[in-house]
């Protein structure tokens, strides 16, 4: 069965820090986001924004959906934006994997029974199905944390030893 | 909120934010590219219609804004802001720049309700009086300088200072004709700093903030005309920058006979204050003479001082209060980084990079 992975921002932009697209594709996950997600991505990085076109589904919404959307976003609060609403309820509505690393956003999402995963569980699986060596993933993993992204430490380091153990 | 409640806001904010442009309804409509037709914008306003997100996202594209300007609750209007201007500043100018105070102020009260906190400006001469003259000006000043516990000594950063005292300031780096302004939004504060080049110099950045300070929290005799109101506040910001009895300390208490441009130099460079303002400062506190300061007008009209004259002042002028709740915000887990990015107007690729272990951000 296809899983589905529906995308916000901070795990695409990790995905191109650390080089990771094409062997992303190899995962076999349906790929899903939101317009609002397409834009604000493109405000960092076209190219991320022209892969979302070739390879993900992206979710318009109507008048009505937009208002529904909005009411939920105030339902959690101010903590999230409307980008964020939109990734969290497409994920909730179809049952599917939200990706993120947003901390605060993987807390709301938990609480509304949203699966969640971040880069650190797609390179895990690029690293069990052998689609990509421990080296690379490490040296990825450079990448992703030398562009600022919020990983928890321990968890990196974790992954580095089970990766290219010295 | 109810539906209906959230398409009244968002029309009462699309119409103020096209209008702020200086857009009609057919320039907006012509700025989409004509993918939305006037009817159909004109009922967005009205708030009798919803845009798709595709549609949502032209107008925010259009109107340079995030979905979540366009979507928030209750629009907030800027109140009493007064430019020092000069005379080529458009009312459609000064419109647009209030647009954008708006959306920022839209950001700083949605940060602030986030965080949980309230404006912490205290008007600081509430007991003072009313100033009237000069010598009130003056004292205003010392009377600041004790409340705000500054002592005598050189103010390092003005607006930094401005922030500890919950005053927002907003530098605006368009070549706009207008000096600073002053105003506020619900109970905050604001000053607004025009940093163009061609508008101003860090010294004389620190004059006008220190001038619109005394817009906001002096009491102005009610009834004296404008050219009054901004000698007193000129005044008032001479005498917080240099006070008088730092001056006479500085240059040797008694009157002088002569002054020399370069023995203010030092001081120019250490308190962040113009040479001519320093002369001035020199005649209202009576170290030298009307005749001495005529002199010093005439040597400095003459060496071509009047746009750039000697001294260099490194100034530290710059707000980083915003900056540094949204971080906190980020640190407590109380935002997410698009929503930070969004407060903060900025791609994701920013406030990761402020987030970054370097020197610059620790």
């Amino acid at each position: 069965m296809t899983r589905i992975a529906v995308h916000d921002s901070s795990v695409l932009i990790d995905l191109s820090n650390g080089d990771l697209f094409e062997a992303y594709l190899l995962l076999g996950y349906e790929t899903l986001t939101t317009d609002f997600i397409v834009r604000e991505v493109s405000k960092d990085s076209q190219p991320i924004a022209a892969w979302l076109q070739a390879h993900a589904t992206i979710t318009h919404y109507t008048p009505s959906e937009m208002l529904a959307l909005k009411q939920r976003q105030l339902a959690v609060g101010s903590s999230i934006s409307l980008e964020d609403a939109s990734a969290l309820y497409l994920a909730k509505d179809i049952d599917a994997l939200l990706l993120t690393n947003d901390q605060r956003l993987r807390q709301v999402a938990k609480k509304l029974d949203v699966q969640v995963g971040g880069i650190l569980l797609l390179m895990d699986a690029l690293h069990t199905q052998r689609l990509l060596s421990g080296q690379h993933l490490t040296a990825s993993l450079d990448a992703i944390l030398g562009q600022g992204a919020r990983l928890p430490a321990d968890a990196c380091a974790e992954r580095r030893r089970k990766w290219h153990p010295k | 909120m109810a539906t209906h409640d959230i398409q009244q806001g968002f029309g009462l904010r699309l119409r103020r934010l096209r209008e702020r442009a200086g857009l009609s309804l057919g320039d907006l409509q012509a700025k989409l590219g004509d993918s939305l037709s006037r009817q159909a914008i004109h009922k967005y306003e009205k708030g009798k219609a919803m845009p798709s997100s595709a549609n949502l996202i032209q107008l925010c594209d259009a109107l340079q804004v995030e979905p979540d300007d366009l979507l928030a609750p209750s629009p907030r209007e800027l109140q009493a802001v007064e430019f020092r201007r000069q005379a080529k500043f458009s009312a459609a100018s000064q419109r647009r720049l209030r647009g954008a105070l708006e959306i920022e102020f839209e950001r700083l009260h949605a940060l602030n309700e986030i965080l949980g906190l309230r404006p912490k400006f205290k008007p600081p001469l509430q007991d003072f009086g009313t100033v009237a003259t000069p010598a009130d000006a003056e004292r205003a000043a010392e009377r600041l300088r004790k409340t705000w516990d500054l002592g005598h000594d050189a103010i390092p950063s003005l607006v930094t200072l401005l922030e500890a005292h919950g005053i927002h300031v907003h530098l605006e780096s368009q070549n706009l004709p207008f000096y600073g302004a002053s105003g506020r939004s619900g109970d905050i504060p604001i000053i607004v700093l025009n940093t163009h080049p061609e508008q101003t110099d860090p010294v004389r950045l620190r004059f006008t903030a220190a001038h619109e300070l005394g817009h906001l929290i002096l009491r102005l005799k009610p009834g004296l005309p404008a050219r009054t109101q901004e000698a007193l506040c000129h005044r008032f910001a001479g005498a917080l920058l240099m006070p008088a009895v730092t001056l006479q300390q500085e240059l040797g208490g008694a009157h002088r006979t002569k002054l020399a441009y370069y023995e203010l130099i030092a001081l120019k460079e250490r308190y962040g204050l113009s040479l001519a303002a320093l002369y001035q400062r020199a005649e209202q506190v009576g170290i030298i003479d009307k005749a001495q300061l005529k002199a010093w007008h005439l040597q400095r009209n003459r060496a071509g001082w009047r746009q750039d004259e000697p001294g260099d002042y490194q100034a530290n002028e710059t707000p980083t209060l915003f900056r540094q709740h949204l971080l906190r915000a980020l640190a407590e887990e109380a935002v997410t980084v698009s929503k930070a990015a969004a407060l903060a107007n900025q791609p994701i690729s920013e406030i990761r990079r402020w987030l970054k272990p370097s020197k610059a951000h620790p």
